[in-house]
Parts: C-alpha cells; structure tokens; sequence
C-alpha cells in the first residue's frame, strides 16, 4: 500500500514542549484520525508538515515529495482547514473563491459554488459577518474546491456547536467516502474521529503512542469487569487504570486477544464481563499512564 | 471602502488640479524644485505610495492576511515580489503621468529633464522608504512596525520643507545648484543604485518574510 505522507524523526523544540523525533506514515486512500489531549503536538505535527512551521529536525515526505522543497507543488495538492480560519474579512465568499483560485492549478468553480450553496453560505455576505461555523464551512468549501489528493483538518470542528459539528462531519464521511481522499482529521473530540476514521493514531506529551487501525485497535482494546478472585493476577497486571467499585474490579486491556483464552471460564460462569470501549476510553488510559 | 477611497483620492487629486496650472507658470523663471507647484506633485507620490501601502498592510494585519496566503500554494517570494511590484508600478505610473503631463505643458528640455529627474528622483526615496518599511513589517510585524510606517509616511510627506530650511539654506546651497545637479546624469546614477538597492532590499525581504514564518 502507498503511504501519502511519511514522516522521519520529525522534531521540534519549544520551551515548554517539544515534539519529540516522531515517525509516522499516512495511507493513501485512507481517513487517518489523530487523537490527543490539548497541547499533544496534534498542530504543531500539521503546521510542520504544511511548513507552516520550521522543523528542528526530521522529514517530511507529502506524495514522495520534501515538503519544504516542494512546498508550493504540496500545497496544490492539499486541502488543508486549520483550528482558526483566515480570510480577508472585509471581503466576501465569491471573492475569496476568485482570489484563492489563481493559485491552484485544479481549481473547479463549479465544485466552490455548488459547496457555496450547500453549506447555505451566501456569496455575497462580508465574511466578518460570518459565525464559526460558518467561516468553517467556507474553508472547507476552499479546501475541497481544488480536487485536492490529501485533506488535512486540524481541529475543524473545535468550538462549534453540536449540530454545525455533526453536519460538518457527516459531510467529511460522505465526501471521503465518494470520492476516497486521503484524510488527516486530528481532534481531541473522539466522537469525531470515530465517525469517520480507518486509522487511529494518539499522540500524547510530543510522541505518537499508538497508530493502528481502528478496527484493530477497538479489538485490541477491552474493558473487562470481573468479581474479585475470577481472574489471574497475572492477567490483572497486565490491564490498565484497574478500579475497584461495588460490582466488583474494570480494567483495560489493550491486547484482548492475548488475554482471551485466560478470560474463558469467567465469561462462562457470568464472573467476567467484557464491553468494548470507545476512543475517549483509550485516550484517558494514555494521558493517565503517561 | 468606497468612502475611504474618495477621502484618500480627495486629496492628491486636488494638489495636481491646483499644481498643473502652477508648473505652466514655473516656465516663466525656470522650474523651482520647492516651489508650491512642485510640492503639489511630490507630496500625492507619497501620500498614494506610502498611504496605499500602510492601508494594505494595515488591512494584512487585521485580517490576518499573511497567515491566510501562507496556506495557499504561494511562496514567501512571491508574496513579497506582488508587494514591491505594486509600489514600483505605483510610482512609475505616477511618476510616468506627471512627466507626461509636463511634457504636454512644456517640452523645452531644459525645463523638462530637470523636473522629470526632480520627480524621478523623489522617485527612487519612496521607493527605497517603502522598501525599507516593508523589511520592518516582515522582520516584526504590523502591530509593531505600523506605527514607523506612520511616521515615515509623514516625515517623507513634510520632509522638503524642513530639508530646505535646516540643510540646504545654512549651507547657501541654492535652487538653481539643485537644478544645476539635476541637469546633469546624477539623477540617472542615483536611479540605478537606487533600483540596484531596491532589488536587493526585495531580496533580504523574501528572508525576512521566511523567518517570520518559521
């Protein structure tokens, strides 16, 4: 399978925080969500690979290409929606798409005004009266006007409302599943990955803990619940963030299969219970663990 | 914006309908580099030039601008090489246009060279000035550079009467030396290094603009 975006001990260096030599690698074709608490390193990881920041260290590689070398070919090809949108304020929707358009080669009017009018946003109206959500929807109508190869949405959703949030995500899984884009979605709305994500990956503290599928990873991943003394301590060990309560003991694992076989006679008896767990679930282990 | 346009419009438009005239009756002595005629030339170069550009990037600023085209397939040299392009082709067509205009009031060459390299001249300043301006917006940004726009904007718009009377009177240097100097291929000199200067602070500015980025 061909990776769309590769990165090689990619590093960066703040004062107070430091992305720590990270390798990571994108499948083409695939919806990638990247999960991690506030201050993770999820935009500076986004902003380096858009240069949008000067690295300390590492590479990066977009469609086999340096993305500092190649910066202005990578872009062509990116759709990219960051956390605060930008645009020319005093201006509208129809300008802004005329503007943007002599820059990208693949630009396609038709696509910018028929995502104009199905996000019900008007041409005409000065952005400075658009709401959030609203200026969202423009970027994203931007950055999927130009028949881009990779989607990169770094907190898209992050202070909208609910409704604005389900509406903008249900669209993403939609256009991604038509059109199959690669997608870069990071987030710490777990709800929002899950929805649309093949890929997982956490990034905790400036270092990527886990990527995997996320098929893989919510079979990996387990609660269990157990009366005391139905289980193994050895097994006991092995779970995460253990907590005892009046029904008796939960904990996480995160390789279910490897524990399963020691888990039998439990299921059986009704003494050992088993619930799949969601993103938010694996996250807090993490954070907690770390 | 349409009424801002006709304020900052206002202005210079009014300075070359009274300053035409003015230079027709110039040719009666000889062109006079601090006569009113010729303030009401040099003065709307900088108050368009520079006024334009610290409108714009007072508008970059506010908007976010630089952070919006850092998205786009753009490179840092490209944004810089639009903004500088835009102020020389400002001040050529201005520059160009009042030459012009002399030359249909007057095309006696001892009377046009010395105005048109008078205002060629003033030329190359707002170009430099602007240039300069511009590796101060890129180095520290709108918020804190903006103001020395301002003042620059200012200065360079009073600066012929207090360089006549603080520099070229104490030193008995007299209008017609100017014209003198402007006669002669000074003026071209000045414009070459001038244009020289300008393309190599375009250059440190592209450095300037990437820095900021990284």
């Amino acid at each position: 399978m061909e990776h769309i975006l590769e990165i090689k001990r990619l590093r960066k260096e703040y004062p107070e925080f430091v992305l720590d030599d990270i390798d990571w690698t994108v499948l083409k074709g695939y919806v990638m969500g990247l999960i991690g608490p506030n201050g993770a390193g999820k935009t500076t990881t986004i902003k380096l690979i858009m240069n949008l920041l000067q690295s300390d260290g590492g590479q990066v590689k977009v469609f086999g290409l340096d993305n500092i070398l190649n910066e202005k070919q990578i872009k062509n090809k990116i759709g990219y929606v960051g956390e605060e949108q930008y645009f020319y304020d005093h201006k509208n929707a129809a300008w802004t798409g005329e503007f943007v358009s002599h820059f990208y080669d693949r630009w396609d009017a038709e696509t910018y005004r028929s995502l104009l009018e199905k996000f019900e946003i008007p041409p005409k109206k000065k952005i400075r009266k658009f709401s959030k959500g609203m200026k969202v929807k423009l970027s994203l109508a931007i950055a999927l006007s130009h028949n881009p190869e990779l989607i990169m949405l770094d907190e898209p959703t992050s202070g909208l409302d609910p409704i604005i949030r389900r509406e903008v995500i249900d669209f993403l899984k939609t256009f991604t599943d038509e059109n199959e884009k690669t997608v870069i979605l990071s987030s710490h709305i777990t709800d929002d990955i899950f929805r649309i994500a093949d890929y997982i990956t956490y990034m905790i503290n400036g270092q990527i803990v886990i990527t995997e599928s996320k098929d893989e990873l919510l079979s990996n991943w387990k609660k269990i619940h157990f009366t005391p003394g139905s289980l193994d301590k050895s097994v006991v060990d092995t779970l995460e963030s253990v907590e005892s309560h009046t029904f008796g003991t939960s904990g996480l694992t995160k390789n279910y299969p490897a524990i399963q076989d020691a888990l039998a006679s439990g299921l059986a008896s009704g003494d050992i219970k088993v619930e799949s767990v969601g993103l938010d679930d694996i996250l807090i282990v993490l954070v907690k663990g770390d | 914006m349409k009424k801002f346009s006709f304020w900052y419009f206002l202005y210079p438009g009014l300075l070359l309908a009274f300053g035409l005239p003015m230079f027709n009756s110039d040719r009666l002595t000889g062109p006079d580099p601090f006569s009113l005629s010729f303030a009401s030339y040099l003065a709307p170069m900088i108050w368009l030039v520079l006024g334009a550009m610290y409108s714009h990037e007072q508008m970059e600023s506010k908007a976010n601008g630089y952070n919006f085209l850092r998205i786009l397939p753009i490179e840092p040299a490209q944004i810089v090489k639009a903004k500088f392009t835009i102020v020389f082709i400002s001040v050529a067509i201005y520059v160009g246009g009042c030459c012009a205009a002399f030359a249909l009031i007057s095309t006696d060459p001892e009377y046009l060279i010395p105005s048109c390299g008078y205002l060629i001249t003033h030329g190359n300043i707002c170009l430099v000035a602007a240039a300069l301006l511009y590796l101060g917006i890129f180095r520290y940004g709108f918020s804190r550079f903006g103001k020395y726009v301002l003042i620059a904007w200012i200065f360079l718009f009073v600066s012929p009467i207090p360089f006549r009377i603080f520099f070229l009177k104490p030193r008995g240097i007299t209008d017609s030396e100017i014209m003198q100097f402007m006669r002669g291929p000074y003026w071209i000199l000045v414009t070459v290094i001038c244009l020289v200067g300008y393309y190599f602070l375009m250059k440190l500015a592209v450095k300037r603009l990437k820095a900021r980025y990284a």
